[in-house]
């Protein structure tokens, strides 16, 4: 009677025991450890972060480069040609323009 | 009698003498006729020439390689009709005059288009720079857009007519590279004016873009 006691005993321990583990493997959050409990506070923050990150890298071009040719025209300081640069351009057009006023190919000799 | 007889035949002698004189007069008169107009013909092709090498020395715009090639032609040319200048002094006689100037205005007509072709020259030289330069003005203009849209996105249309004028540009920097290569000379004038209205406008509005955001 005392070893069917004892065997009734064991039985439960490792049923108890199976569920326990059981119960832990499936639970929610069981690789964060033996709470199982989610903390969406640092998901929410980390989101919010990747947002901020998202909307500033909206004003960063990264296809925009000076080049050798305009580089001569524009602020060399900075990455983006500048108005002033686009003026000179445009004034280096005009002074073309004019300096074509007086060259005719039309006269013979 | 005799008096009335000695006086006729003076007379017809002094006819016949005159009359003898005018052939070689006529001549003198030919020839001189001719050199003075085989020489203005001469200095007005020189000068000509003086004032095209002029036009493409004092412009700063073209490069100094196409100045010196250009300038060497135009001086080889007036180098030519001033020692045809020398040879008409130095000549006697009617014939050889006459000879000379077949051989003058032959050359003249064998060689009408060297200031054409020399002024062409120069043209498709500042043709070219306007065209890279017209280049670089529109890629410049394609990054600052770029940002304009992104920070400026509430002046959407008029970014919109900025990128209009540009493809016109990109449309008349198209038609200069084509005459540049046909070195057709009135169209490369009509683009680059163009080309230098149209980059006005452009900055224009790119100015009051960046005022306005």
């Amino acid at each position: 009677m005392k070893k069917t006691y004892i065997i009734v005993a064991i039985i439960l321990i490792i049923i108890f025991g199976l569920f326990a583990v059981y119960k832990n493997k499936n639970s929610p959050g069981s690789d964060n450890g033996a709470s199982g409990k989610i903390d969406v506070s640092g998901l929410d923050s980390l989101s919010k972060d990747l947002n901020s990150l998202g909307s500033s890298m909206d004003s960063l071009n990264d296809d925009v480069e000076l080049d050798s040719a305009g580089s001569s025209s524009s602020d060399s300081s900075s990455e983006t040609p500048s108005l002033s640069g686009l003026e000179s351009s445009q004034n280096d057009l005009a002074a073309y323009d004019s300096s074509m006023g007086g060259l005719n190919d039309n006269e013979d000799l | 009698m005799k008096i009335y007889k000695k006086a006729s035949l003076m007379a017809v002698f002094s006819i016949l003498l005159v009359l003898s004189m005018f052939p070689a007069s006529s001549a003198e008169m030919n020839y001189d006729r001719l050199k003075t107009n085989t020489l203005a013909m001469l200095d007005n092709s020189i000068n000509r020439i003086e004032n095209a090498k002029n036009t493409i020395s004092n412009n700063p715009k073209i490069d100094e390689a196409t100045k010196t090639n250009t300038i060497a032609n135009l001086t080889a040319m007036q180098e030519k009709l001033e020692n045809y200048k020398t040879e008409v002094e130095a000549t006697t006689t009617i014939v050889d005059l006459r000879n000379l100037n077949t051989e003058i205005i032959k050359y003249l007509v064998d060689n009408r288009d060297i200031i054409r072709n020399n002024v062409r020259m120069a043209l498709i030289n500042l043709g070219q720079k306007v065209a890279d330069k017209a280049d670089d003005f529109i890629n410049d203009v394609e990054k600052l857009l770029k940002v304009m849209k992104v920070s400026c996105n509430e002046q959407t249309s008029q970014i919109t007519e900025v990128e209009a004028q540009l493809n016109e540009l990109q449309t008349s920097l198209t038609s200069l590279e084509t005459a540049i290569t046909e070195k057709d000379s009135a169209t490369i004038k009509s683009q680059v004016r163009k080309i230098s209205q149209l980059s006005k406008s452009i900055y224009e509005d790119m100015k009051s873009i960046e005022q306005a955001c």
